[in-house]
């Protein structure tokens, strides 16, 4: 009797002895120590086999994602003259290209070292997060210098405001966002078209609308040439 | 508009002081050159900070930013191509793109 479990990463049944350490040869061409290319793309298919095949398993839990299996804990009793079969016909059942990590059981020292590196990645990531928040309010805190009182107001209630072009012929509602969040406003009031224009490297939202709203009040005729503009129908604007 | 000039710093500017704000995208973003915007200030009656900041003017125009004179008195900007060192106010915006229809 073994345990038979999927790999915790990758989606790889990975066969296991009653003790918890991995049984290495679980098919004649594929072992389990290996870092394999698998390809498939009916993974529920491949994992109902597998399940079903697995005769006196439990009622286990799967959440079937994309590419990979989200292994649940349980473990399925099976004979052993069931092994090779089972894994053939799981493997055989995939069909498209994924990166199939297969590793064994991780040591005490490998499992320290995992943690190490997942703390650091969550230290990069919170680090990048606080950077992000701290440009995005030195942005808003620009741009609010550069509205007028109405605009401020506009913005701080609506997350938009309006500005006129130089000539005074059109009137820019630019809303909160990146790209698409510029309309032009009829002179009653409706929506008759959408420009999309953004800078070209990421950047503060709040930046974007500073740019847009200087460019529109400088260079209009720049601003809608690099813009792309979708004109809406008069009925759909009514 | 902007009320004052000062109103763009934490800190008021001297009387000869000008400023220049230069949106950084994140993805240029240095400790020492923040992302979101980083300001540059000099004094108009100093040669050598006036020399200093046409230098990193030009260097932003190169990078295809477009410059805007912008006054503190409420009036609209005004895109300018080449260094004023007279200028109060001047703000670096990103070149900007087309976005998907």
């Amino acid at each position: 009797m073994h345990h038979f479990r999927p790999a915790d990463a990758g989606g790889c049944p990975l066969i296991y002895n009653a003790m918890g350490m991995p049984i290495s040869k679980v098919s004649s061409t594929i072992t389990a120590s290996d870092n394999c290319i698998y390809t498939y793309a009916t993974p529920n298919t491949a994992w109902q086999i597998w399940a079903e095949q697995s005769v006196k398993g439990t009622q286990q839990t799967y959440t079937p994602q994309t590419q990979t299996y989200t292994p649940q804990a349980y473990t399925i009793h099976y004979t052993s003259s069931q092994v090779d079969y089972i894994y053939q016909r799981w493997v055989q059942n995939m069909v498209g290209a994924i990166y199939c990590n297969v590793e064994p059981v991780e040591s005490a020292e490998e499992i320290r070292a995992r943690q190490r590196k997942e703390a650091l990645v969550r230290e990069r990531i919170e680090r990048a997060r606080v950077i992000r928040d701290e440009a995005n309010h030195r942005a808003e805190k620009l741009l609010m210098q550069f509205l007028n009182d109405r605009q401020r107001e506009q913005f701080t209630r609506e997350r938009f405001f309006e500005v006129a072009s130089a000539d005074g012929n059109r009137r820019y509602r630019i809303k909160e966002g990146w790209a698409g969040n510029v309309e032009v406003i009829s002179p009653e009031g409706v929506i008759i078209e959408t420009l999309c224009i953004h800078p070209t490297k990421e950047m503060p939202s709040a930046d974007n609308l500073l740019a847009q709203k200087l460019m529109i009040e400088t260079n209009e005729e720049l601003f809608r040439k690099t813009a792309n503009i979708t004109r809406i129908p008069a009925r759909r604007a009514a | 508009m902007i009320q004052t000039i000062g109103d763009i710093l934490r800190t008021p500017l001297a009387e000869n002081q000008s400023v220049m704000a230069i949106m950084i995208s994140y993805e240029d973003g240095k400790p020492e050159r923040p992302a979101g915007d980083y300001k540059v200030t000099w004094d108009r009656s100093k040669p050598e900070e006036v020399a200093h900041v046409r230098k990193t003017f030009n260097e932003w125009r190169a990078n295809g930013y477009m410059a805007y004179k912008v006054r503190p008195d409420g009036q609209r900007a005004e895109v300018i191509k080449n260094f004023d060192p007279d200028a109060q106010c001047i703000i670096f915006a990103p070149p900007m793109q087309g976005g998907a229809r």
